[in-house]
């Protein structure tokens, strides 16, 4: 009994050496307790007659980001690592230089930019948001899926090959589990950037965190600023280290084995 | 079992294989020996369809290869490279069993073939449930060879299997694999640029050089009838008598005889081996032992001087 006891604080002492756990509670207090920070931020900001943005909860507000970087990043996910195949493969590799400079490009240009370009065409709302940020997003995937693939030893290629794999077996058995941490890797990077990103779609109407920061830019009310921006920064971090306990987990022979 | 007929072949302006014909029988331990870019590992490669031909015909048990689908074909031919090329994200078992797997056999049918394979290659059962970075060098070529024989094909390619193993290693999946062929009668192509284990290995040879086949033969015809300068430099002049003499077992010069002689040789052994032991000992005699370690008889050095070559 002592010794569960004793096991069961020494797990209690690892998880709290983690950051991930943290963040996620960090995240989850800024989400639900906004509100009963009121003094705080009369603190911080005296004479702010009303220092808390009210106009949709932070935890709607929170999802609703959520949501915009989950939906744009699922479609960057499925053209950028179905574009990095593509390109791999001996049919597609003439348009290898051409897709990377194409997606290079998408990234360099301002997402405000694209936000103004795509309403004329989508309208107001999630809709340009999502547009915008999966044109990002498809960049680092591509890059990535590329990498990863490429990085499969010539030799184990040769070797599945001149057992008789089709070239399907290659790549769903070899080249992809073997990509895959790459993949994951440029996943990663590419949701990161969408959630800081993704602020910036409430300039086109779209429910985010970015709302409250839009808000007190255009009403001189820094404190709406400090709000949006904390939560959006734990939710990052939050979600970064999930990726990072997604990549360790997923290793070939487990999260313990040395590389 | 294997016949190329004017085979040629060109990567680009290069040609890499030129009007190439070749008969490897059934049951052959046939080794491909040339300098690095000579062809070989085209000729071999061209066999298993990984590349075809620009002209000529390759016929694989009497089927023309170009009419076969590919993977069928490759399905039922071993395949050995240089650096073993095992799946990294698979554990040792699971790469053994790829092509059993790909062919659809039942767990139970993998499993005894895997026990048959682990008893076979001697392999480590602690060593199925690791991932082959866990491996040196020498036990993953051993893996290598285990995935190649996996589904029982009749027919091996092996790309130089052995060439970046420590000399130890290499010499002991030689011997295994000489061994693996004596048992078992499957036809063994073997590609590799060093004649010694091209000399150990075979029962039928080819030499290339830069495309074209030079000379083909046994080991034997070829170490004694270098047909140009370019095969007898290949073969090293210098050590031909002793490259001879790694082709003879100790038996064939075995005599009577119980006494003397404390060291001993396994009759099986080559009379280099012989010749190498009586230089380390000093001794002019060795006594030959079968290979329980029972005493056969002798062996003489004078009868390994006066030897004449027949092969």
């Amino acid at each position: 009994m002592g010794a569960d006891r004793r096991s069961l604080i020494a797990a209690l002492l690892r998880l709290a050496r983690q950051p991930g756990p943290w963040l996620t509670v960090l995240l989850l207090a800024a989400m639900f307790l906004m509100p009963k920070a009121e003094p705080l931020m009369r603190w911080l900001f005296p004479g702010d007659p009303r220092p808390v943005y009210t106009r949709a909860s932070f935890f709607e507000l929170t999802l609703a980001h959520a949501e915009l970087v989950a939906i744009s990043s699922l479609a960057a996910a499925a053209i950028g690592i179905g574009v990095g195949i593509f390109v791999t493969r001996e049919c597609g590799r003439e348009f290898a230089a051409m897709a990377g400079a194409i997606a290079a490009m998408a990234q360099t240009f301002p997402p405000v930019a694209v936000l103004a370009l795509t309403i004329p065409v989508l309208g107001y709302g999630a809709a340009p948001a999502i547009a915008a940020l999966c044109l990002y997003a498809i960049f680092p995937i591509i890059a990535a899926t590329v990498t990863g693939i490429e990085a499969v030893p010539a030799t184990v290629r040769d070797a599945a090959m001149g057992m008789g794999f089709a070239p399907r077996d290659v790549l769903w058995r070899i080249e992809l589990p073997l990509a895959f941490p790459f993949i994951l890797a440029g996943l990663r990077n590419a949701v990161i950037i969408n959630i800081g990103t993704a602020a910036i779609g409430s300039a086109a109407g779209a429910l985010s965190l970015g709302s409250p920061i839009i808000e007190g830019l255009s009403a001189s009310n820094p404190a709406y600023v400090l709000e949006g921006a904390s939560i959006v920064a734990l939710l990052a971090m939050a979600v970064d280290r999930g990726f990072a306990w997604l990549e360790d987990f997923t290793r070939p022979g487990g999260p313990e084995q040395p590389g | 079992m294997i016949e190329l007929r004017n085979v040629s072949k060109s990567f680009g302006a290069v040609p890499a294989v030129a009007d190439f014909s070749l008969k490897i029988e059934s049951g052959a331990f046939f080794v491909l020996a040339g300098p690095s870019g000579c062809g070989k590992s085209t000729v071999l490669r061209m066999i298993n369809a990984l590349i075809f031909p620009d002209k000529g015909q390759i016929e694989v048990r009497g089927q023309d290869v170009r009419t076969m689908e590919p993977e069928k074909l490759r399905r039922g031919i071993g395949y050995v490279i240089q650096s073993a090329g095992l799946f990294p994200h698979w554990t040792v078992a699971d790469n053994i069993l790829a092509v059993p797997r790909l062919l659809k056999w039942s767990p139970p049918e993998c499993a005894a073939r895997l026990d048959a394979l682990v008893g076979l290659l001697r392999v480590d059962p602690a060593l199925l449930n690791r991932y082959p970075r866990q491996l040196s060098g020498g036990q993953q070529q051993r893996i290598g060879v285990a995935r190649a024989l996996a589904a029982d094909p009749d027919i091996v390619l092996m790309d130089e299997p052995f060439a970046a193993l420590d000399p130890v290693s290499r010499l002991v999946l030689q011997d295994e694999l000489r061994g693996i062929h004596a048992r078992s009668g499957k036809t063994i192509v073997f590609v590799t640029h060093d004649m010694d284990e091209a000399v150990r290995l075979a029962t039928g040879m080819a030499v290339m050089n830069g495309g074209l086949l030079i000379q083909a033969g046994s080991p034997a015809s070829i170490l004694l009838a270098p047909v140009d300068d370019f095969v007898r430099d290949f073969l090293g002049a210098e050590s031909l008598q002793l490259r001879l003499l790694d082709l003879v077992p100790v038996r064939t010069l075995m005599k009577p005889g119980k006494k003397g002689a404390t060291e001993t040789i396994a009759a099986g052994a080559s009379l280099k081996n012989a010749l190498n032991l009586m230089l380390a000992c000093r001794r002019s005699s060795l006594g030959v032992a079968d290979e329980s370690g029972a005493r056969l008889g002798e062996i003489h050095l004078n009868d390994i001087v006066a030897r004449r070559d027949g092969g």
